[in-house]
């Protein structure tokens, strides 16, 4: 009886234990699959200026600061920052006992070395232009820095966010190693890398913000949407994330699949060229506008992967100037359409044999899509049009060189104004592929970017759109590109945000499987 | 024999220079610079200029051109897109292909040939018709319809086997259980084509004069089947596997990417995409090579199949 009281005890006490240590781990997952659209090709944070290698490398890397909810800059790995008056002097103050994957602790000397390197001409980052306002870098001590800039430059906190990497490591093998074997001091550590299939990352048990539930992490590349659909039916991912429209449907009203989507940072827009007759004159810029109804064929196209757009800017993104955009936007008029360019033509703007040339990449369907419905509409406008989709490699190099009148384009980037509205607006802007130029919105750009008074930037930045946008017809906005994330059920705390990131451990988020 | 190898070996010579001149000038003409697609939306004049400098674009041609072969020779051409040596990422996606090739070849000669002979000596059987009607469907339908078929009946609908993606070398479990459906899929086509050549190539000699003297001569049907006329009828067969196995090297591209296959068709599609000149370079380079070596291979055969052929 006595033996039997103590077996009842202990098999409690054993069953007790156990069910508390099933609690205590039971966010700890062991595996996580997800599926990329690409593939990786190099892991460099200083040279990932391509979509899916810098996602991944966001895993790996660390920057001084990060993107918080709603993309607001919040601490990183320096927990602490100080912006002088005159808005060129930025001092970081570094978390202590920040370590690398390989053990070493990250001091100021290798923030220094990161962004030495960055800004080296020889190097070629693609990242140099967001950080070249940058005059001297000052190691103040261990853990504090110091960079000076040139002049203010007020997006440049975004900057901040550069994977740092171990100086020591870096020197020691090269870019070319540093790019295949990543050691930084991000969530995730590198594994194993079966080029072209799949990496394999683990948990970096050291990480300085809270150790990832997920314990080993497997990318893999799937280009094909179909496929992509099939491995999350088959259960051989997790998580997927470019499914094209005719996919995602299935998965939307399936319970055991969580689909869930967020506004993008993509932007579709139609674009003209300022140099180039007949698309310099406004009055054929208007009659194109007015003769596609844009209205009707963006949500047919896009569907849950697009939203109409307005503005150039995300919705996520500031300011805030959506409804008097959307207002004054040019709208469907197809008799008004037909008979401006009844007259461009009698007044021999539009040459009699002329074939408008609408320019899309093709390997994107929606535009090539709404590139068709749009020539449909032009032509029963009167104006004799044709798509001309070709491969992007092609068709960016034309653009360059000015061969381009009509093109559709999708740009995304990070969050603040002035990376997409200089680049594309200011007269020798980087992306200024519409040849457009006018003074007065390189003024606003130029202020825009120096003053550090967010009520003054918001004003300007609505100012520039309303003239680019409203008055002089550069651009026409299409469709902000919807993030849509497909999931397992058991999948926990994945939220799509930031479509630069791959948000499994973020200031706010922890992912694991139930 | 061995001389006519080594003087098929050496004609390698002036192919790699031809192959090499096209290719270097055509991408020459290709509009496109890589630094510009390869920085995409951070693209400065300045990081552009930094980029030409770095891979060496401001060069004038024959200069480029000797360098680059040179390179590639020495095994040290950099690609730019994927910033590690050419040699090291095609040797890592080769193995996946050569499997791949490998398997659909052994799947496709021991389906086809035994379907097409048997397809020819009853001829207008059901079975023929039947069969030739199949091989009709399979060169019609494109390999990535089928591929995606197959996923679904195999990994979705009874979940036997995985998706896609690669599982490790083929004599692990894991990785041949990942080769068996992208096998399949990529033998269709190769079953095919193979077993109307089999059917028409047995019907042609099957009409022999020496085929009727052996029947005379009371040779039991089946010897006559298979040692005299499927042996004479094997050399267009042959023909047909080898440049199909030469093809499947380059051009499984549709397959590797229903299957997110880590070879080297999808290689040279992203090379040529991202104007990654020296990795297009290396690529094609190897898969002309590889193509010269399997002819050479079908040749060789010729002389064990057909004793009338000899190389002298």
């Amino acid at each position: 009886m006595k033996n039997k009281f103590l077996v009842l005890l202990l098999v409690s006490l054993f069953i007790f234990s156990f069910f508390t240590a099933v609690q205590a781990q039971e966010k700890v997952t062991e595996e996580f699959v997800m599926g990329i659209e690409d593939e990786v090709s190099n892991l460099d944070p200083g040279e990932t200026t391509i979509s899916v290698n810098e996602r991944v490398a966001s895993l790996i890397f660390d920057g001084l600061v990060e993107y918080g909810k709603a993309n607001k800059i919040v601490p990183g790995i320096a927990k602490d920052w100080t912006v002088s008056e005159d808005g060129l002097e930025y001092t970081f103050e570094l978390r202590q006992g920040v370590k690398f994957h390989n053990g070493q602790e990250l001091t100021a000397e290798d923030v220094e070395y990161t962004y030495q390197r960055i800004l080296d001409p020889d190097y070629g980052s693609g990242l140099r232009a967001k950080v070249e306002s940058i005059e001297s870098i000052e190691v103040i001590d261990n853990y504090t820095i110091k960079f000076t800039l040139s002049e203010p430059y007020s997006p440049f906190i975004l900057g901040m966010t550069f994977g740092i990497v171990p100086k020591e490591y870096a020197e020691e093998v090269g870019d070319e190693e540093l790019g295949r074997n990543p050691i930084g001091a991000g969530p995730f550590k590198m594994e194993e890398w079966d080029a072209g299939n799949q990496i394999v990352l683990s948990a970096f048990e050291d990480y300085w913000n809270k150790v990832p539930n997920i314990k080993k992490l497997v990318i893999r590349s799937i280009p094909e949407s179909a496929t992509q659909a099939m491995e999350l039916r088959s259960g051989g991912i997790d998580f997927g994330v470019n499914l094209d429209v005719g996919q995602l449907e299935s998965f939307i009203d399936n319970p055991d699949y969580q689909v869930k989507s967020a506004a993008g940072a993509g932007i579709n827009f139609l674009g003209f060229n300022f140099d180039m007759q007949p698309t310099q004159e406004r009055k054929f810029r208007e009659a194109v506008l007015q003769a596609v109804p844009f209205d009707q064929i963006i949500p047919q196209i896009f569907g849950v992967l697009g939203e109409r757009a307005y503005s150039m800017l995300p919705p996520t993104l500031w300011p805030e100037d959506r409804e008097f955009l959307k207002e004054n936007a040019v709208g469907f008029d197809p008799e008004a359409a037909a008979q401006k360019f009844e007259e461009l033509k009698a007044d021999g703007v539009i040459p009699a044999d002329y074939v408008a040339q609408v320019y899309v990449s093709n390997s994107r369907p929606n535009q090539v899509k709404t590139a068709e419905a749009m020539v449909t509409a032009l032509r029963q406008a009167g104006l004799n049009a044709e798509v001309n989709a070709m491969e992007f490699g092609t068709m960016w190099d034309m653009l360059g060189r000015g061969e381009i009148g009509m093109f559709f384009l999708r740009f995304v980037s990070d969050p603040d104004p002035d990376y997409w509205l200089y680049r594309f607006f200011k007269s020798d802007g980087s992306l200024n592929r519409a040849f457009y130029e006018n003074e007065q919105v390189d003024q606003w750009l130029e202020e825009a970017r120096a003053t550090s008074d967010q009520a003054e930037r918001e004003e300007l930045y609505n100012k520039v759109l309303r003239k680019v946008l409203i008055e002089d017809l550069v651009f026409h906005p299409l469709a902000h590109s919807t993030q849509i994330y497909v999931m397992q059920d058991n999948v926990k705390e994945l939220e799509p945000g930031n479509s630069l990131l791959i948000p499994l451990v973020t200031p706010t988020a922890n992912v694991y499987k139930e | 024999m061995f001389a006519y190898i080594i003087k098929r070996l050496l004609w390698l010579i002036p192919v790699v220079i031809g192959v090499s001149l096209i290719l270097f000038g055509i991408m020459q003409l290709v509009p496109g610079n890589p630094a510009a697609i390869m920085l995409g939306t951070n693209v400065t004049p300045e990081a552009i200029a930094a980029l030409n400098e770095k891979f060496g674009f401001n060069e004038p041609f024959h200069i480029r051109y000797f360098l680059m072969l040179k390179n590639f020779l020495t095994g040290e051409l950099d690609s730019i897109y994927y910033g590690d040596q050419v040699i090291n990422i095609i040797g890592r996606r080769l193995t996946a292909t050569i499997e791949l090739g490998l398997l659909s070849l052994i799947i496709a000669v021991l389906v086809a040939i035994p379907t097409g002979v048997i397809a020819a000596v009853k001829k207008n059987s059901l079975f023929d018709l039947m069969s030739m009607f199949i091989a009709t469907i399979g060169i019609s339908v494109p390999a990535f319809f089928t591929g995606i078929i197959f996923i679904y009946i195999f990994s979705v609908y009874f979940p036997i086997l995985p998706s896609s993606g690669y599982g490790g070398r083929i004599w692990t479990l894991s990785g041949l259980r990942h080769l068996i459906l992208p096998a399949f899929a990529l033998s269709t086509v190769m079953i095919a084509s193979t077993s109307r050549i089999t059917r028409s190539s047995m019907l042609d000699t099957m009409k022999e004069d020496y085929l009727v003297t052996a029947r005379s001569k009371g040779v039991a049907e089946k010897i006559i089947i298979l040692k005299h006329a499927f042996r004479n009828a094997l050399i267009p067969i042959i023909t047909n596997i080898g440049n199909q196995l030469a093809m499947m090297f380059g051009g499984a591209i549709l397959i590797e990417s229903v299957f997110a296959w880590p070879g080297v068709g999808r290689l040279a599609v992203k090379a040529v995409e991202s104007r990654d000149q020296p990795l297009v370079f290396g690529s094609i380079l190897i898969l002309s090579i590889l193509f010269v070596l399997v002819n050479l291979l079908v040749d060789v055969i010729y002389v064990f199949i057909n004793p009338r052929i000899s190389y002298k």
